[in-house]
């Protein structure tokens, strides 16, 4: 298995459990400050930080010892496609969560002016995180997987 | 290279390994500086190599790169399409 692959699958790890924490810790805040699950799932976000594990994905690509590249030109080349790939869905949601979500405040709720929280930029930061990199990960694997390079 | 071009590259590089005393996909990766993963990929024809490997693995064996790598189903003098630059 390549390093590019067992950063992938650390990625997609360390995602699966922050969202089991979440989905954990929504039931569990909402028990412990008696407040409806709606109130506690914003700030229960905050578990994502452990996303930031993230960047531990470099252990992986530590020197070898017997001289051999860590990675070549086509793990580069699997990498760039799967960033391509990952930039391209989180693009297409950026979008639709932009014009949807004018169209339907718009044309929908008849809303003329609306205000967003500040906390809104950095959620936007977050989203892309965890957009990219799993899609990222999913799509490294599934070209080791089937081989197709070329 | 787009896949339609890379669909016709072929190689001889596992028959040049055997021809070179066994050499191991390992020995080669070291020798052409690349992972033994990407040898395996070359010679199962599932990756298409760049110019300069593709130089590197020629200079391993010895030889010209038009004798590791083919182009299937074009004549030697067609490989460059239509912009190899003359009217």
């Amino acid at each position: 298995m390549s390093p590019l692959q067992k950063a992938a699958w650390f990625n997609l790890i360390v995602l699966g459990g922050t969202t089991v924490l979440y989905l954990a810790a929504v039931p569990l805040l909402a028990w412990t400050f008696d407040k409806p699950w709606s109130t506690v799932a914003v700030p229960a976000t905050g578990v994502f930080g452990l996303c930031g594990l993230w960047g531990l994905d470099s252990l992986f690509f530590r020197p070898r010892r017997d001289g051999l590249p860590i990675t070549d030109e086509r793990d580069q080349a699997i990498q760039l496609r799967a960033w391509g790939a990952a930039m391209g869905t989180f693009w297409v949601l950026f979008v639709l969560a932009g014009v949807g979500s004018w169209a339907v405040m718009r044309y929908a709720l008849h809303m003329q002016q609306v205000t967003v929280p500040v906390e809104l930029f950095p959620g936007i930061v977050l989203a892309a995180m965890i957009v990219i990199f799993p899609v990222q990960s999913v799509v490294i694997l599934h070209v080791y997987r089937t081989g197709e390079t070329r | 290279m787009t896949s339609r071009d890379s669909s016709q590259l072929t190689n001889r590089i596992r028959r040049l390994r055997f021809d070179h005393g066994e050499m191991t996909q390992e020995e080669l990766a070291k020798r052409a500086g690349v992972t033994r993963q990407t040898i395996h990929a070359l010679e199962s024809g599932k990756y298409a190599p760049s110019l300069p490997l593709a130089l590197r693995i020629a200079r391993v064996f010895n030889t010209t790169v038009e004798n590791v790598f083919q182009l299937n189903g074009c004549d030697q003098g067609d490989a460059g399409g239509s912009d190899n630059g003359e009217p």
